[in-house]
């Protein structure tokens, strides 16, 4: 019998009616740390801690009565003060006159137990708290449990749902899943994240996410599954919505592309008759005025000398031929700039300093005593149309020395400064300037600023500029206070270095 | 200075310029033949001796042509392109005479064979530099540069 005690899993204490340990097995001195020396003979309030000290004089008491004191879970403090948890269970030992004389007492650690299911709660509140609906069923399919969150979100109670179907919450279209699903189970499969509809309770559908995975007994059997249900239907609602903005974005651009193109082709050939049109009219223009110039110089060449005309009429005839000049003055810059908008401008590095050179060596008007051209050498090189550039720097120059007040010299600078990869170019006069809300009409069609007919001028030689600039893919402005001259601006790219 | 002998065929359809060409040789003392195609049709008809140009005696095959390249029906350039296959024509001196200063019609009719570009309107002295190339047609005591294009 001794043996058996000692032997035992369970530690095995005997009192006397005091509460005096009367003996202690091996498992006692295992799960407590007291030898039998040590403790037979004390008190078994030893054991308790302080805050249960109330327990063992209650024990006692049934024992004394006779009572039987089963599985009754508590703590117990070791020898070194920790505490322990433990089921005890407590019988009355009688004598062989069936005296009370002692109890023994039973004590199983149940430490272990406890913390699974401590363990076991949490997970349960894990469960219950979580955002995701969690649903466990049977291999029949049958719902085994069912948590707050699939509450909300089917609608169903728990009473309600236990030891249903799962299939009711399956859609009609959809029924074919289900038997899928168990079939993945039962092979031990796990389904991630399928994405499929469910039905409420009320019978609207619910786009949801649904994990799956198989609940396996201690044996590795699968027993049922357990089902995690992701509401997303918001998710599934946006990401409808950001198809359906993508979708009529991609169209509305297509069709603004398709407009766009449309347009550009319908513009360009507008523009290119109208280039057209410029062109073949300023030729036919040419001639009658070329004819009436041409005969009003021939009646002053034969008819002048032998006094058949008189000054008056002269000078009548002079009017006739300077209208003509105006005339085909006209014509020839509408002309140059129909020329220039049809024609290929082919870029190559220009030298400036050549450029300026030439062009002061050919007009008179540019020259002492006429006028002063001063230039700040090195003039930067940029890439351009040689004769468009030509034709923008005479235009500049020509600009620059005319429209200067009566009795002064016109005197001009031009230089070059580098900014950002291009070379800016500047042509600053000291004529009688620009007012600022003039500046931005500048460089438009038949514009003339001033109307005073000493500064005589067709109004086409800026649109020239500008048009032969935004060819060569420059940007050209002005500077002026109105009253100080002007500076006239262009920029183009800098030419590339030469080796 | 002499009145000269060689025939000149001018095309031209402005009356106006008819007038100022030949006021121009006048002015210049040339007083050649001058017979006037009005458009591109009508100087392939001079030219190939058709129609109402059949009489060559009073018609002749001229020494060298003026012609003007915006042209009802045929433009100059066509005349030229026409020229160039026609084998007693091809041989005649054209120059073209016309109100384009264009660098693209200047390097078209130079390719096509005219010999000498002229921009309207003729002067006497343009004239004048013209006939060096046609120095049987040039009077004794004229003078003149021999022009390039």
């Amino acid at each position: 019998m001794a043996a058996v005690v000692d032997c035992s899993d369970d530690a095995i204490i005997t009192q006397d009616l005091d509460g005096i340990i009367t003996s202690w097995n091996k498992t006692a001195e295992r799960l407590f740390g007291y030898t039998a020396k040590e403790v037979v003979g004390k008190p078994v309030a030893l054991l308790v801690p302080p805050d249960r000290s109330d327990e063992e004089p209650a024990i006692l008491a049934r024992i004394r009565r006779g009572e039987r004191i089963e599985h009754y879970e508590t703590v117990r403090q070791r020898k070194e003060g920790t505490l322990l948890n433990i089921s005890i269970t407590v019988s009355p030992v009688k004598d062989d006159r069936a005296k009370i004389i002692g109890a023994s007492q039973v004590a199983r650690d149940i430490s272990a137990q406890k913390d699974s299911q401590e363990a076991l709660r949490f997970m349960a509140a894990i469960v219950q708290s979580s955002d995701d609906a969690i649903i466990t069923k049977n291999l029949d399919g049958i719902i085994t449990s069912w948590n707050g969150s699939a509450e909300r979100l089917f609608g169903y109670t728990v009473a309600e749902a236990i030891g249903k179907p799962v299939a009711m919450l399956v859609p009609p279209d959809r029924e074919s899943e289900e038997p899928g699903i168990l079939a993945r189970l039962r092979r031990g499969e796990r389904i991630d994240h399928f994405e499929t509809l469910r039905r409420h309770k009320d019978g609207t559908l619910l786009d949801i996410s649904l994990t799956v995975s198989p609940v396996k007994d201690e044996h590795g059997t699968v027993i049922g599954a357990s089902k995690v249900a992701r509401d997303i239907t918001h998710r599934k609602r946006m990401e409808h919505e950001l198809n359906q903005a993508r979708q009529s974005l991609s169209a509305a651009n297509a069709d603004l592309e398709k407009r766009v193109s449309e347009r550009t082709a319908s513009l360009q050939r507008a523009i290119s008759q109208m280039e057209e049109f410029s062109y073949s009219v300023s030729h036919d223009l040419r001639s009658p005025i070329r004819a009436m110039k041409g005969y009003a110089a021939t009646l002053l060449e034969d008819y002048a000398h032998d006094r058949m005309l008189d000054d008056d009429g002269r000078e009548r005839l002079g009017r006739i031929v300077r209208s003509g000049d105006r005339m085909e003055r006209l014509i020839n810059d509408v002309l140059t700039y129909s020329r220039l908008a049809r024609l290929e401008t082919f870029m190559q590095p220009v030298a400036v300093d050549r450029l300026v050179a030439d062009i002061i060596q050919q007009y008179d008007n540019l020259q002492p005593p006429n006028a002063q051209v001063f230039i700040r050498h090195p003039l930067q090189p940029v890439l351009a149309h040689e004769p468009s550039l030509t034709q923008v720097i005479s235009n500049l120059l020509a600009n620059g020395v005319k429209f200067v007040a009566p009795g002064i010299q016109p005197r001009v600078h031009v230089w070059t400064e580098a900014c950002d990869g291009h070379v800016r170019l500047s042509i600053q006069d000291n004529g009688i300037g620009i007012k600022p809300e003039y500046q931005n009409r500048l460089f438009g069609m038949f514009e003339r600023i001033h109307q005073n007919k000493e500064y005589e001028g067709t109004g086409i030689g800026l649109a020239i500029v500008r048009k032969a600039v935004e060819k060569m893919g420059g940007t050209v402005g002005v500077k002026s206070d109105g009253m100080t001259g002007s500076i006239f601006w262009i920029e183009l790219d800098r030419a590339p270095e030469t080796k | 200075m002499s009145p000269i002998k060689c025939d000149l065929l001018l095309v031209e359809d402005d009356e106006n310029d008819v007038y100022f060409m030949k006021r121009a040789m006048a002015k210049a003392g040339l007083q050649p033949p001058i017979h006037v195609a009005i458009n591109g049709q009508d100087v392939v008809d001079y030219l190939s001796g058709t129609g109402r140009y059949a009489d060559r005696a009073a018609f002749p095959l001229p020494r060298c042509i003026f012609l003007d390249l915006k042209l009802p029906f045929l433009s100059g350039f066509q005349v030229l392109e026409w020229m160039r296959i026609q084998p007693k024509v091809k041989e005649i001196t054209v120059f073209v005479l016309t109100s384009s200063p264009e660098d693209s019609d200047r390097k078209r009719a130079r390719e096509l064979g005219a010999k000498a570009y002229l921009v309207k309107p003729p002067t006497a002295q343009m004239l004048l530099d013209m006939l060096q190339h046609l120095p049987e047609c040039l009077p004794k005591d004229a003078t003149g540069a021999v022009p390039a294009f």
